[in-house]
């Protein structure tokens, strides 16, 4: 054919032809042997056993220590708010007070001398909406606590 | 309440104690409280004498007075800061996680 003769020539094997197909196993070089290797294991693991144990009494002494804390500062703090809670309460009233002193027949506590819960004795501490809580803030602060106080 | 109903079925008994507010912790004792009174005094003497506790009891639930002094509060803050008798529109909000 016209073509072959611009084909470069076919690949034909080395000189000498191939090397022999190698069957035999070739053996690893081994670094330890299966004694040492079960040794060795029962060794570190020991050691880290070891090690484990000390750090899990370091960690359960921290939540020990961390959970009588806050059980000491619950109390502490939940009365804080009930604190806060009652002095603001008194703020509320005051300013109540101080607003509507000239609305005719205004008392405070009331809704126009009309008295919330007619049956309630008058040392009955009545909790306020949150609502009326924030009665003297602006619509901007409520709505910004608002959304947590009423989710928790 | 003093209402029997005119006929009973056991699904009445069943689920008859399912709506109230014995649940709420603000308004079980006024729920109770007018509940007694009815049945102390029965159906017709009951809506004069228990009004008292029925309003209580209504306006636990619904907050309607409560709600109604908020409104005439702010409108009289207002009214008062328009007129330049207060010098701000708001007082300072309450502290933080206080209610």
């Amino acid at each position: 054919m016209a073509t072959a003769a611009k084909t470069t020539p076919q690949d034909l094997p080395p000189k000498g032809g191939y090397g022999p197909i190698v069957t035999e196993r070739t053996k690893l070089r081994s670094i330890f042997s299966g004694r040492s290797m079960i040794l060795g294991y029962f060794a570190v693991t020991s050691v880290s056993f070891y090690i484990y144990f000390k750090g899990y009494k370091v960690i359960k002494k921290h939540e020990v220590e961390m959970r009588s804390a806050r059980m000491v500062m619950f109390p502490l703090l939940l009365a804080e708010r009930d604190r806060e809670y009652l002095k603001q309460l008194r703020r509320n009233r005051d300013s109540e007070t101080e607003l509507m002193k000239n609305v005719k027949n205004w008392e405070t506590g009331t809704y126009y001398g009309e008295p919330i819960y007619k049956t309630a004795k008058s040392s009955k501490l009545i909790d306020p909406d949150c609502l009326e809580y924030y009665a003297f803030a602006s619509d901007k602060d409520y709505q910004d606590r608002a959304e947590i106080s009423l989710w928790t | 309440m003093d209402f029997a109903p005119a006929f009973r079925t056991p699904v009445m008994d069943l689920t008859g104690c399912l709506i109230n507010a014995q649940q709420s912790h603000r308004c079980k004792d006024y729920e109770l409280h007018f509940y007694e009174c009815m049945e102390a005094y029965g159906i017709p003497k009951g809506y004069k004498k228990c009004s008292d506790m029925f309003e209580d009891y209504h306006e636990c639930l619904t907050l309607g007075k409560q709600k109604a002094r908020v409104q005439a509060i702010a409108q009289e803050q207002a009214r008062q800061y328009k007129e330049g008798i207060i010098p701000k529109p708001y007082a300072d909000p309450p502290k933080r996680d206080s209610y």
